[in-house]
């Protein structure tokens, strides 16, 4: 009866490790409920005075699922959009969308999983977007960031 | 020394059942080149096919569709499991040139070892055709 739960030295046959720990290293959100003006000449964030999520990864070799959601429109529609994710200052996926109506939102949804951030350490991930003329409107955008850990 | 592993008779205090690793896998599934629809189905991302036994799937995707038609179509985008559409999604395109974003989401059942996920799309009118451009989604298998 020596060999019950909870008892010191256990034998490692008899109780096996602990279960792995989940490689799930964390969930980041954000939402902006605030109209963003989008333009053309430059990518604007669609996060406005909420800034982009911020996170370090704890390990080297880590992973970042991204997925966004959002809705666009445009008083004087004038051509495509382009909505785009960026992962550290970089552009790593966009679409294109266009409003046909004026004052008719048009939903947006983008999911992106980056190669190995490399060592560990801080990275940001924001959701620009940038018209090819005139101006649109972003609103309600809101991103999940999943990192893991390979 | 009468309980030790592999004997029988062993008590549920000692000896606890099996856990989940508790390991997600996450793989990406991205198509940076135009696909041409029709009427047929047409793979938006190659099948994939490296999936883990015994776990579920999240599926996510996201992309863009754009018709040359002025008098618009409608597209639908498939999820499909082992040959069986599981989840779609219909897209109008009402508009010539004018590309509409479209996002899925999508969880499977646990899936046997073999199993394949395809995300595909088909225009619905005979002789209709469309583009699809930027695929791009990740699949996250989670233990059951």
């Amino acid at each position: 009866m020596s060999k019950i739960a909870g008892i010191k030295n256990k034998s490692p046959e008899t109780y096996p490790s602990s279960p792995t720990k989940s490689n799930v290293l964390q969930t980041l959100s954000k939402f902006n409920t605030a109209p963003v003006t989008v333009v053309n000449g430059s990518f604007t964030s669609l996060f406005g005075g909420v800034g982009p999520i911020s996170f370090t990864a704890a390990v080297a070799g880590a992973f970042a699922t991204i997925m966004v959601s959002g809705v666009l429109e445009s008083a004087s529609p004038a051509g495509p959009t382009t909505v785009a994710i960026f992962v550290d200052t970089v552009n790593v996926y966009e679409i294109q969308l266009e409003v046909q109506t004026a004052g008719a939102p048009v939903p947006f949804s983008l999911v992106f999983e980056t190669g190995s951030l490399g060592v560990a350490g801080s990275h940001q991930v924001d959701v620009r977007a940038e018209t090819s003329s005139g101006t649109a409107s972003a609103i309600d955008t809101s991103v999940v960031v999943i990192v893991t850990s390979a | 020394m009468s309980k030790i592993a592999g004997l029988k008779g062993r008590s549920p205090e000692t000896y606890g059942t099996t856990k989940p690793s508790g390991l997600v896998q996450t793989q990406p599934v991205a198509n940076a080149t135009p696909v041409p629809l029709t009427n047929s189905a047409n793979l938006l991302v190659p099948v994939v096919s490296s999936l883990p036994k015994g776990f579920r799937n999240i599926i996510l995707f996201s992309g863009v569709l754009e018709t040359p038609s002025a008098g618009g179509v409608q597209v639908e985008v498939q999820i499909v499991i082992d040959s069986v559409v599981v989840y779609f999604i219909t897209v109008e395109l009402a508009t010539a040139n004018s590309p509409a974003p479209f996002g899925l989401s999508f969880e499977s059942a646990a899936l046997a070892s073999g199993s394949t996920i395809s995300i595909q799309a088909l225009t619905t009118g005979v002789g209709q055709t469309a583009t699809a451009a930027s695929g791009s989604g990740a699949i996250i298998s989670t233990p059951t």
